[in-house]
Formats: C-alpha cells, structure tokens, sequence
C-alpha cells in the first residue's frame, strides 16, 4: 500500500516536473512575438495552475483506474463462479446503475463547466475593478460595479446550486440501488438456503462482494471529472508547446564572427507587426564598426523597431539586417546575441545580488570583471555605501535602489561583456543633477570604442552620436550630425524646439 | 439496517420463513429509499446553504472593497486582495458546507453506531473503540507535520512562480544577453526542489493511509479474535458478530474523515483570518451624492503633507485659483505634483483647514459631490472590458450616444474610431483590443469631457499623445469648457502655454509662479520633462491580445484520443514506477477479493460445526478459529483503501472541488 501511493506520487510529481521543464525551456525559445499577445499571467498559469491540474490524473486516477477494473472483472468472475442465478440477479442492478451514472455523468459535465466559466468571470470581474479601483471610485461608480457584481455572482451560484442537484441526487441513488441488490440477494439467497441448495455462507460473501462492487463504479464517475479537468488543462499546455518558434537557428547557421567587428547595415527593412500596418517602410542605414547612432523621433515612429529587428527578435517582412556582412537570419539567435549588449528602457533587475545580476547569473564571469564594470560606470560610491556592497541583495525588480542606480546596474551588466555592439534604449525618467552627471559619464564610457546604436532621449547623447537618424512614421527622414541637421532647419530642428531644449536649459 | 440483515441471518438459521425474508428485505428497501431521501436533503440543503454564504460574503466583500479609501488600495497588491477574496473565500465555504456536513456526520453516524455496537456486545465494543486513542495521535501528529510541509510547499510555490514571472517578464533582456542557458539551469532547481517537498508530502500521505488502515485492521482482528472465541463460547451468535462487524464498517468511514475534517477547519480558519484582515480595514463613510455642486474658488492655505511618518512632501504651499482659470503644475518628479493633485481630489486625505473649495472645506465636502464636481485624467488610464463608449460614458451612464461621440471626437479620438472595426461600439481592455497608451489617454480625456465636472485634472495626461494632436485637444477642450477650471500636470513647454498660471514646485513648495505666456518658464527648473516611461514590452496598438477568452479556457474541448495518448506518454519515462504500483494494486485486490469468499467459507464452518457436539472442541478449532479471523479480518483491512477513501470524501463532499 505504502508503495503503491510512493510509486504513483513519484510518477505524478516526475510528470509535473517534466512538463515545468518542458514548458520554460520552450519559454526560452519561443518567438518573442508570443509574449507580445500574451499577458504574462496566462504564461504562468500553463506553468503552475495546468500542471497541477495533472498531479491526481497520474497519482490517484490511472493506476486505481486499473484497479478498479481489475477488481469488478475479478468480482464478476467469482460471482459466476460461485452461483451463476444469484450472479445475474445481483449484476441486474447493474443496469438502473448504469443510466443514473451516464445521467449523472453528463449532468455534472455541463454543469461543471458552467460552474468553471462562470467563476473565471467572477474572478476576472474582481481582478478587473479591484486594478481599476481608483477609476470606480473616481468617476462614483461604486453602486454600479456592485450591481454588475451581483449579477456574475448569482450567475455563479446559480451554477453551482444546479450542479449540487446532480450530486445531490447521484450518491443516494446510488446508494439506494446498492440497497436493492443487497435485498435481492437476501431474498433469492434466501429462499436458495431455506431450499437448502446455498449455505449463508455463500450468501454473506455474495453480500460483501456486491458492496464492493458497486463502489468503483462510483468511483469511475469521480474518475471522470478528474480527467476532464486534466484534459483541459493538458490542451493548453500542449498548444503552448507545438508552439514552433519562427526565429530560430538555420539547419547550418553561419559562424558568428568572434569578435565581431560592429558592422551593421539595414537595408530596405520594411516590417509589420500586423499584416497591414507597417511600422518600418524601408529603412536604410550602415554603422561603421565603433560608430555611434542615435535614433530619434516620436513615440510609434519605429525606433525601438529597428532595435528588435536588429537583436532579431522578430524577423523583417522585406529588406536585410546585415551584421559584419551576414544576415542576422543566418546566425544561431542565440550565439549572435551573445556578442550584443543591451540596456533596455525599463531597467530591469532580477531579484539577487548585484554582483549576481551584473554577471547576469553567470557563474563563469570572474569577480574582478564584476568589480571593473562597476567601477567604470561609476557604481564606486554605492558600493562603498552599502554595507553588503557588490552582494547586497535587490528585491523584487531592484527594489531598494533608485532609478537612477538601477540604470548604472543595468550599464555596468552591458559593460561587463565587453561586447562589440551596444544598444541602449535610454530611460526617459528624470534623475536629480548628480545621478544625470554620473549617467552621462557612464554613457559616454558604454558608447566609446564599440558600434553603438542609441534610442536617444538624452541631448548630451544625441550631440555626441556620429550620426541621428531622425524617424518619423516608420521611415528615415533625416541623417547627419546635431549641427548638420540643425543648420538644415527640418524636422529635426523642429523637435529639438520642441522637446530637446527644455532639457538643455534645465541641464 | 445491520440489525436487518441479522434478522435474517438469525431466522435462516434457526426456523427459515420466506415470509420473514421477505419482509427483512422491504424493510430493507423502505430504510434505504428513506436514508437516500435523507441524504439527498442533507446535501443539497448543507451544501447549497454554503454556497448561499459564499455568495453573500463574496458580495459583502466587494462591496466593502469599493468602499476603503483609496490610500488602502494604493498600498495594497491586487495580487494578494484577489488571493484573499477567492483561495481564502473559497477555504472558508469548505469550512461551512462539507466541513460542518461531514462533523455533523461523523457525530451522528458514529453515536448511533457506538450505541448500536455497544447493545449488539458491549466488550466487542470496547475491543473495537481500543484502537481509537491510537487513530487519535497519528492523525494529529500527522496534521501538524501536514500542516508543516504543507506550508513549505506553498512557500516554495510563491518562490518558483516569482521567479518564472520574473524571467517572463525580462524576457527581451534574457534574450539579448542569451542567457537562455542559465535561466533554464536556475528554473531546473527551483524545480527540483519543488518536485522534492511536494515527494515528501505525498509520503506522508502514503504513510499515513496504510497505517490509518493498519490500525482498524487491527481493530478488526482483534474484533474478531475477541468474537470468535465468544462464538466458540457460544456467547455470541454469528448474526449478531455479523450485524457487530457492519456496524464497524459504518464506523470506519467517520474516524477517517475526522483526519479530513480538522484539516478543513484548520485551513478554514487560517483563511478566515486572513479575510478577517480585509474586514478590519475602515471604509469610507456612505454620504449622499444630492445637493448643489461646489463651485467657486480653490483656496489651499499653509497646507504641508506627509505619507505616513515620512518627511513632507508639501510643505506651506498657499494658492488660489479663480473659477475658469487653467493652472499648470509643473516641477520635476517627486517634487509634489502629484500628491497635490490627489490631495484635491481627496485620494489622499488633506489636513483640516488646508483646502477649501467654494469657501467649504475639502474634509466637510460630501465625497460623492466633490467626485461630481472634480473629474480627474489619471497619469496611468484603466480601461474596462467593455466598450469603447461604455468607457468613455462611466462617469455619465445616462448620456445619448451622440454624446459620448462629441466627447471622443473632442478628445481627438476621432481618427482612431475609423480605425476601430465596430467605432464606438468595439471592446476595449483585457478581453478586447489593446488601445496604445495615446489612444488610452484620449479615452480617459473623453471620459471627463463627458461630464459636467467643473473642475478638470489633467495629470500627465498627454504624455503619450505626440505635441500636435495635443494642440489641438487642447484647443477643443478650451473652446468647449470657456468656465472650467483645469489643473494640469505636465513636462512639455508646448503644454505649459495653455495655462493661465504656472505653479512651479521644487521639493515640495511653490518656488515660483505667474504667467506662462509672460515670464519664460523655459528657465524654471523643467529639466528631465519624463514623459511617462513606455515600457518596451508594449502591446501594439490594435493588437488582439485575446484571442481567446479566459473564459473558453476553463472549458476545453473534452474528451480528445489525441490529448490523452499524449498524456500517457508523458508517464512514459516513469514506466517502473506505474509498473511497480500496479503490481501491488495487483496483490491489493487479490486479497480484497479473497476476503468475502474465505469469510463464506468460515461462516459455513462454525454453522456445521454447531451441529457437531459442542463440548471439547476438538483443538483444531482454535487453528480453524484464527484461520477465519484472518479471513474475516481480511475484507475489513482492505475497506479503506486510499483511492476509495478519497472518492468517498469527495463522494461525501461532492461538489465542492
């Protein structure tokens, strides 16, 4: 007994872990296009709440499936062998058994169901207005929200009052016809033994057997919605992961250049998340390895685009993204990264050290590289200041630092690789004057020596660029220096009345 | 329905009358239809009560959430409020439906039969009952280690879900970093050590049900050693043992659900704590939202505030604000702009004698009118899972179509609703189109056109809108509200012109202000104009991100070959282990299905032996005696076994799950 629980919950718990597995792994490989349609929340949900699903399925559904019929065949067998009239008698039950179960089966199936959709509509109804609250109270919609709640609630309990009705009846009907076979018995076996043709002997294993029997059959109903549940959980994960990723390593991927030289040329890129709105109309532009280019324009012009498609997150629809001379569509995704480093807008930590998270939990990047990079970008004085220095551990998001340390953080990550091609996406968040000197230091150091492309918001970056690419509605409209462009009187010299100068004069 | 059964047994025995079975059987039959009716009542009226708390608590819930002040949900995770309001909810109806359904049944099935016992034969009851002190220790010893792992299994569960979130999350930065590798090496251990608590859980299960089982089939045996030799006495009649042993059997059930029981109220009550904290929290006052609007001036005198005990974020700012004027509010970040702002909309609650508005003081100001006259366009804007119009018209629910379009081609919104497939009538929001965050603001800037408010905030409201559809939203909502008074926050200059009165913040005071158009606030400290930081991981614009419903997901296709043998094939590689169990199952039913006949065969040795003289039984009997104990024995220790013992609680409990 010990060992049939051990040995099915191993079976249970080694599928689970297989699939968690399975499923981050496929996480790391999918098209980062997935995670732009999906909410991270729905990710997580494959992960945790559709595995568990599964653990009864393979610890207690299964094998005690097996079981169970193994033990009615057997019953069935004996019964017949022992008196083949009683037998059928007592199997005749077996029958009214039989329709209340499939009604039962196919009751409690739809009304499982409407009790599952319609509490995911209670829940995502409090989720919604408990993330909207200020909203609701706001705009005084208090009375309404509640009124709408009631609804979805009711519709909730409604559900769930009809589903009880099918186990309401189910189990004491059940019950009751077990009753009935066992009068049955008693009454034939009766008479069998006063005709003195079956010992009560006989009768009383005849009564025993039938109560065993009848309880798997209620178990395979049981059984059943166990399996439904996994079914449909099961569904979702393996949608997740057929999921094929369209970016990923050529049969025979071209060697990635190490070091790479920096060289980076588009050509008449044109891409569309959606079919028919194209976000890049032909871009053309060549960085010359150790070149600095700034991209500017407005929100939606496709500057941050151009950095996806260079990184090749996504693929382009028409044109060629050329690295050192060869498509990115030729490399191993994964090996051509690894000559890339990126600061993204949104500086993101990871919960763990800070030596932990400038060496990206790389645990072949030596100390001292650590220690370098941090230096460099001018991480120093915190360092000193903090009592744990490089191993004071950041929470959540790296909770405990302020934004302008979480952007150094985040260069000196960049930094530590030494890559041959940086992209910086520069956060737009304002920092006190001190902190603005130190990042502009530690730009200047990131951008100096490797072929750079900058989505700048910064003057100080833009004016120090070899080129600005000036975007607008997905298209290069302007290229050259700040002095150039400004003497040019365009579009550029537009936003830079506009937008750029309150920076300077505040600077 | 033992006794019953006895009778029958007794009247075969002894002078068999078809007429006597015939009437055991439906008597046997009345009960039964009358216990199953029974039955029937106690669950549907028992459960169904527990879903009728659960939805007056769900609701009271809600309702007491809309009414805490805003600075509660502020400091508050929807994430762990949601968790509250459902997990523990839902622990809770536990408690109150099958929990109380199945302790009222464990007392009453377990006093009846006890009694019952106790009348067939006082010293096998007491035989029996031996074992119970011992059922006692393990299932509390095993609760507490439960308990125990239970929570270091939860523990690990949050620690394993954060970090999968957080490397979801920072997906592009994984990506560019190719740190694929490694992320997936740090996930495999968390993952094992997971998959090791939850193995040391699941032995605990499997040690505790087979020692449960152990121990009532020691309770049996020694029942029946005891009876045995008392029918050997004949002291005791084989009817009566057998109607003894049935009543044992209802007996069984109860103790082991007594384990499941305490485990209900233990969690139950953990949960109804943690919902208790919600509970604790002060809502705002009701108040009525009739009466005249407050109108007038805007008068803040001497006002300094502080979160909680933290240094002032305002400190002595004193101003004045005519009907009709625009004021701009500029400073850089965490200069106080925004805690002003929330201030005068009371999302934070200002001092006494700080803010009044039409000569009222803010704090005396009913809330349902001060939100009627003061209508706000947050820097971050929700949307609901509604339509488009549904959204703009959430704060006029009774305003005309044509209304809601005059609002949103007011606020710019013009262009996109061409672009939309059903205009006004498309749904927006996690269920439907993801607007950009520009389109999301010139909704929420229609929103509070819709409405009458005289008093219009505008905090960041434009970020996200480029500087030339700005221009002109801005032209159209001073053509349209000549009488309004606006409050804006912004960083852009180009925005700043519109505004009558320029408030410049510096660390919480005002350090300067007067004309925008005059003085040139181009010097004022307006460095870092941080437009609200897009996050690079931005749904585009029009993208259906739900391509199916939440909804639709808790349904499936049901029964699909395909999925199941894919199924299968994941126990593939634990083939041993299922090999391993099923054997043993193997053994399991063998002896469950040996039981019954060798019990018969028993039965029908001591009857024929009664009619072979009594007196010195010849000493095989004391072989043949234990021989049928064990036989007898062996039915009772195979009853509860784990699989069946589960469906039964769930049989019992039913609907719950």
């Amino acid at each position: 007994m010990f060992l049939m629980v051990e040995w099915t919950s191993r079976m249970g718990q080694g599928v689970m872990f297989d699939l968690r597995t399975r499923i981050f792994g496929n996480l790391q490989r999918a098209d980062v296009a997935l995670y732009d349609r999906t909410p991270v929340g729905r990710l997580m949900t494959r992960l945790t709440t559709d595995v568990d699903a599964l653990n009864e399925l393979f610890t207690s559904g299964f094998v005690s499936l097996l079981g169970d019929l193994a033990v009615l065949g057997g019953i069935v067998a004996i019964l017949y062998a022992l008196d083949p009239t009683l037998a059928t008698i007592s199997l005749g039950v077996l029958i009214p058994m039989a329709l209340v179960t499939n009604w039962f089966r196919k009751g409690a199936r739809d009304t499982y169901r409407r009790v599952r959709v319609r509490i995911a509509r209670v829940n995502s109804f409090l989720q919604e207005h408990l993330s909207g609250i200020a909203v609701v109270q706001l705009f005084r919609r208090e009375e309404a929200a509640q009124g709408a709640f009631r609804t979805v609630n009711d519709d909730h309990r409604v559900a769930n009052l009809d589903s009880i009705f099918y186990y309401s009846v189910f189990y004491p009907a059940l019950d009751f016809l077990s009753a009935v076979g066992m009068a049955a018995i008693l009454w034939w076996g009766g008479g069998e033994v006063i005709k003195g043709t079956m010992t009560i002997g006989a009768v009383v294993t005849f009564l025993q057997y039938s109560k065993r029997f009848y309880r798997p059959l209620m178990d395979l109903s049981e059984k059943y919605n166990i399996l439904q549940a996994a079914m449909a959980s099961s569904e979702r994960i393996f949608q997740l992961l057929d999921e094929a990723p369209s970016i990923a390593a050529p049969p025979f991927p071209a060697p990635v250049p190490r070091p790479l030289r920096g060289e980076i040329e588009f050509d008449g890129v044109r891409f569309a998340y959606k079919p028919d709105e194209e976000v890049l109309k032909g871009v053309s532009f060549r960085a010359e390895p150790g070149e600095t280019i700034a991209l500017v324009g407005a929100t939606g012009s496709g500057k941050s685009t151009i950095v996806s498609l260079l990184l090749r997150f996504y693929d382009v629809t028409k044109g060629e993204v050329r690295v050192d001379g060869t498509d990115v569509r030729r490399f191993d995704p994964s090996t051509f990264r690894d000559g890339f480093g990126i600061v993204l807008q949104d500086t993101f930590l990871f919960t763990g050290t800070i030596a932990e998270n400038v060496a990206f939990f790389d645990p072949s990047m030596p100390r001292e590289t650590v220690e370098r990079a941090c230096h460099d970008v001018g991480l120093g004085p915190l360092l000193k200041r903090l009592p744990d220095g490089l191993d004071t551990k950041l929470t959540e998001r790296g909770g405990g630092l302020s934004v302008g340390e979480k952007q150094l953080v985040s260069f000196a990550r960049a930094l530590a690789r030494d890559p041959r091609i940086l992209i910086l996406d520069e956060a737009t968040s304002s920092v006190d004057p001190e902190t603005e000197a130190v990042i502009e230091k530690a730009v200047d150091r990131l951008l100096s020596g490797r072929t750079s492309v900058v989505v700048a918001h910064r003057l100080s970056t833009i004016v120090r660029a070899d080129r600005i690419l000036v975007l607008a509605h997905g298209e290069v409209r302007e290229s050259g220096t700040h002095a150039e462009l400004l003497a040019k009187g365009g579009l550029y010299a537009r936003l830079y009345a506009l937008q750029l100068k309150d920076r300077e004069a505040a600077a | 329905m033992p006794r019953l059964v006895r009778h029958i047994l007794e009247s075969l025995e002894k002078e068999p009358s078809p007429r006597l079975i015939a009437i055991s059987c439906a008597a046997i039959l009345g009960l039964a239809a009358g216990d199953s009716i029974l039955f029937f009542f106690t669950r549907r009226i028992l459960i169904g009560a527990s879903r009728d708390v659960e939805f007056e608590m769900r609701e009271d819930l809600f309702a007491h959430l809309l009414r805490l002040p805003p600075r509660w949900h502020r400091k508050s995770r929807v994430g762990d409020v949601m968790s509250r309001a459902v997990n523990d909810l839902s622990a809770v109806r536990m408690m109150i439906g099958p929990g109380i359904m199945q302790a009222a049944n464990t007392i009453v099935v377990g006093t009846i039969a006890v009694t019952l016992m106790a009348l067939a034969s006082p010293t096998l009851t007491l035989v029996a009952l031996a074992i119970l002190p011992f059922v006692a220790v393990a299932t509390q010893v095993m609760g507490k280690v439960t308990h125990r792992r239970f929570t270091a299994i939860q523990e690990f569960f949050s620690e394993i879900s954060a970090s999968a979130q957080e490397n979801i999350s920072g997906v592009r930065l994984v990506r560019a970093f190719a740190r694929e590798a490694t992320e997936e090496r740090r996930f495999d251990a968390k993952n094992r050590e997971f998959r090791r608590r939850n193995l040391g859980l699941a032995r605990l299960n499997a040690l505790y049900f087979p020692m449960l089982q152990a121990l009532v089939g020691v309770g049996f045996a020694g029942v029946l050693w005891v009876g045995g030799r008392k029918i050997l006495a004949g002291e005791l009649t084989v009817p009566r043992y057998v109607e003894f042993n049935l009543y044992l059997m209802e007996l069984v059930w109860p103790a082991i659900a007594l384990g499941w029981v305490v485990n209900l109220w233990q969690r139950g009550s953990a949960s109804w704590n943690r919902m208790a904290e919600l509970w604790a929290a002060e809502p705002l006052a009701v108040e009525s939202a009739e009466g005249p609007l407050p109108g007038g001036p805007l008068e803040v005198k001497d006002l300094t505030f502080a979160y909680d005990s933290g240094p002032p974020v305002l400190r002595n700012i004193s101003l004045t604000v005519e009907p009709g004027t625009t004021v701009a509010l500029v400073g850089r970040t965490g200069s106080g702009k925004s805690t002003l702002l929330n201030l005068l909309l009371r999302l934070e609650e200002p001092p006494f004698g700080t803010i009044r508005l039409g000569g009222r003081d803010l704090r005396d100001t009913p809330l349902p009118l001060l939100r009627r006259a003061l209508v706000a366009v947050p820097q971050e804007t929700f949307l609901f899972s509604d339509t488009l119009g549904n959204n703009i018209a959430i704060g006029r629910p009774g305003a005309t179509p044509a209304q809601v379009e005059r609002a949103a081609l007011e606020a710019g919104l013009g262009p996109d609703l061409a672009t939309f497939p059903k205009g006004l009538e498309t749904i927006v929001g996690e269920r439907g189109i993801t607007l950009s965050g520009g389109q999301k603001q010139r909704t929420a800037l229609a929103r509070a056109l819709l409405t009458d408010a005289p008093y219009l905030v505008l905090d960041d409201a434009f970020s996200s809108v480029d500087t030339e559809t700005e221009e002109r939203i801005l032209e159209a909502v001073k053509a349209r509200s000549g009488t309004r008074t606006v409050f804006l926050v912004s960083h852009r200059l180009s925005t700043i012109q519109h505004a009558d009165v320029v408030v410049v913040l510096e660390k919480g005071r005002v350090a300067g202000d007067g004309n925008a158009r005059g003085a040139s606030p181009g010097r004022r400290p307006l460095r870092g104009a941080g437009r609200a930081t897009a996050p690079l991981r931005r749904s585009r614009g029009g993208v259906a991100v739900a391509d199916h419903l939440p909804e639709d997901e808790a349904q499936g296709r049901g029964f699909d070959r395909g999925i199941l043998r894919r199924l299968l094939s994941l126990a593939v590689p634990y083939r041993g282990y299922a090999g391993g169990a099923l054997v043993v199952l193997f053994l399991e039913s063998v002896a469950q299905l040996a039981g019954p006949l060798l019990t018969g065969a028993a039965i029908d040795l001591v009857f024929s032996s009664k009619e072979s003289p009594r007196k010195g039984a010849p000493p095989s009997w004391g072989g043949s005696s234990s021989g049928s104990g064990s036989s007898l024995a062996a039915p009772a220790l195979s009853t509860p076994s784990p699989a069946s013992t589960s469906s039964r609680s769930s049989r019992r409990s039913g609907s719950c799950s």
